[in-house]
């Protein structure tokens, strides 16, 4: 049995600013961890230390070193010059033979509701299009874990509801690690396992908590839910936010 | 779509036959066919050169060495270009050697060449001369225009270096190399032949310009201008259909 990962005493500064100071985390294997607090208090940053884009100045990351990620970034970050289709196989072929790579390609496109625009560039898709196909790019790519940074961020209600939904419907399926970060409660609510509620910088953890309901049961009348909506609300006002 | 191409090429016609009536209107005028010959004895001269023993040598020789020059400033300049773009003190470091090549009168640097390197290598010189900084600044905002996430993201799913040189480094750079080549080519072009009338090598458009000149035999002079242009116009539109093929995903969008 696995277990959980951890940071332990992370210490991450820019120059003057100190970001993290003995920061310390629990990341729960196959769960949504969701990471939630105001814009730049070091969330990215966190993502970038986890995944390798950036390095610690100190601290235990038990063991993220092993792990293999799939990100999805606040924009979709697909390459413009190839199609759908591409796009899905630029990051899978060092992993799979090519026939396996088109079933899983079709598979995943067929999942976001997209096999129809699988030979169209990503300058014709719509802005929530784009993150579908960056969510099926995740999904496609064998990864450990999975990082999603604010992905729905500039995404209308509507598309966003429907995004979570196939975000949702993708997991089920396939329960990996997931550390999802947002600065939206309402957001964090509907997908998180767990909840870490960030302070400004330096980062400190306000608040943790875990979900038990499940997700098709979410909404913000749920007195669980709306319990803790309004407990997080309130740690936000006392510290200003 | 289909019409605007088409009225383009109508526009590009009338231009060369408003071109031409003004030459005939003007030779007819000047009426001395020694010195202003008009468009038909220009074109019969046209074709006795084509039919004459030393054309193709003449013609394949500069070619040659347009070839040569460009390929050189192709391969310097992408390569100082990109390092460049990577690093500010490499460009830095350029800055000042790209000025002063900018800057040289090229009659200064054929004569020099020619003393240095001989009558065959200037013109190759020359040309690469010209159209090295043009080659290396495109590369250098090619390479600057990279979108550094894309990269990030490729890192992130494990993407080895060689696929992100093909798959985001060549096709975010090509559209800045590809308007590079073609105007580096064309003054490139014209430079090198414009070093063979100093440097003279045997079988050169330069010289055979200058040997028409010396005789004033103003048609020939014309003949072999008219087709450096040819070769020239014939080439730009070569790059700009591999353009077309390589970029085509700019053009479907």
């Amino acid at each position: 049995m696995k277990s959980d990962l951890s940071i332990i005493d992370l210490n991450k500064s820019f120059k003057e600013l100190k970001v993290f100071q003995n920061l310390s985390l629990q990341i729960p294997l196959n769960k949504i961890t969701c990471i939630l607090g105001p814009s730049g208090c070091g969330k990215t940053t966190l993502l970038n230390i986890l995944c390798g884009i950036e390095k610690a100045d100190s601290g235990i990351l038990n063991d993220f070193s092993v792990l293999t990620f799939s990100y999805v970034f606040q924009d979709a970050r697909l390459l413009p010059w190839k199609t759908v289709k591409e796009n899905l196989d630029f990051v899978l072929k060092n992993k799979y033979a090519p026939s396996e790579r088109y079933g899983r390609i079709e598979k995943y496109l067929d999942m976001v509701d997209l096999q129809d625009f699988k030979d169209y560039y990503p300058n014709k898709l719509s802005g929530g299009m784009k993150q579908r196909v960056s969510i099926a790019r995740a999904f496609a790519f064998p990864s450990d874990m999975l990082i999603m940074d604010e992905p729905f961020k500039g995404l209308d209600v509507k598309t966003k509801k429907n995004i979570i939904q196939k975000f949702l419907e993708l997991w089920n399926i396939d329960k990996r690690t997931v550390i999802f970060v947002t600065h939206d409660i309402e957001e964090c609510l509907m997908i998180a396992e767990k909840i870490i509620v960030f302070s400004q910088l330096p980062a400190r953890v306000l608040y943790e908590d875990t979900l038990n309901i499940t997700h098709n049961e979410r909404d913000m009348e749920n007195e669980q839910i709306s319990k803790i909506a309004e407990h997080i609300n309130k740690i936000f006002f006392q510290t200003g936010y | 779509m289909k019409t605007s191409i088409t009225e383009n090429k109508n526009i590009y016609f009338l231009s060369i036959i408003v071109l031409l009536i003004i030459w005939k209107t003007a030779s007819f005028a000047y009426n001395n066919e020694a010195l202003l010959p008009s468009p038909e004895s220009v074109i019969i001269s046209m074709i006795n050169l084509l039919q004459s023993a030393d054309f193709i040598k003449v013609l394949c020789f500069t070619l040659l060495r347009g070839f040569a020059g460009f390929i050189l400033s192709l391969i310097i300049g992408s390569i100082l270009g990109t390092w460049a773009g990577i690093n500010l003190y490499v460009e830095k470091f350029l800055t000042p050697l790209l000025s002063v090549i900018k800057s040289t009168p090229f009659m200064s640097v054929i004569l020099l060449s020619l003393l240095w390197l001989g009558s065959e290598k200037t013109p190759i010189f020359a040309g690469f001369l010209v159209s090295f900084p043009i080659i290396y600044t495109n590369m250098l905002q090619g390479t600057r225009s990279i979108d550094k996430s894309l990269i990030e993201m490729a890192r992130v799913y494990g993407i080895d270096r060689l696929h992100i040189l093909k798959d985001i480094f060549f096709p975010s750079t090509a559209p800045f190399l590809f308007a590079g080549i073609a105007s580096a080519f064309s003054i490139g072009w014209k430079v090198t032949v414009g070093a063979e009338v100093l440097s003279q090598p045997k079988y050169a458009i330069g010289t055979s310009l200058w040997e028409s000149k010396i005789f004033i035999e103003v048609e020939i002079l014309l003949a072999w201008t008219i087709y450096t242009i040819l070769i020239s116009s014939l080439i730009e539109i070569f790059i700009k259909i591999i353009e077309k093929k390589a970029i085509r995903w700019k053009h479907e969008i």
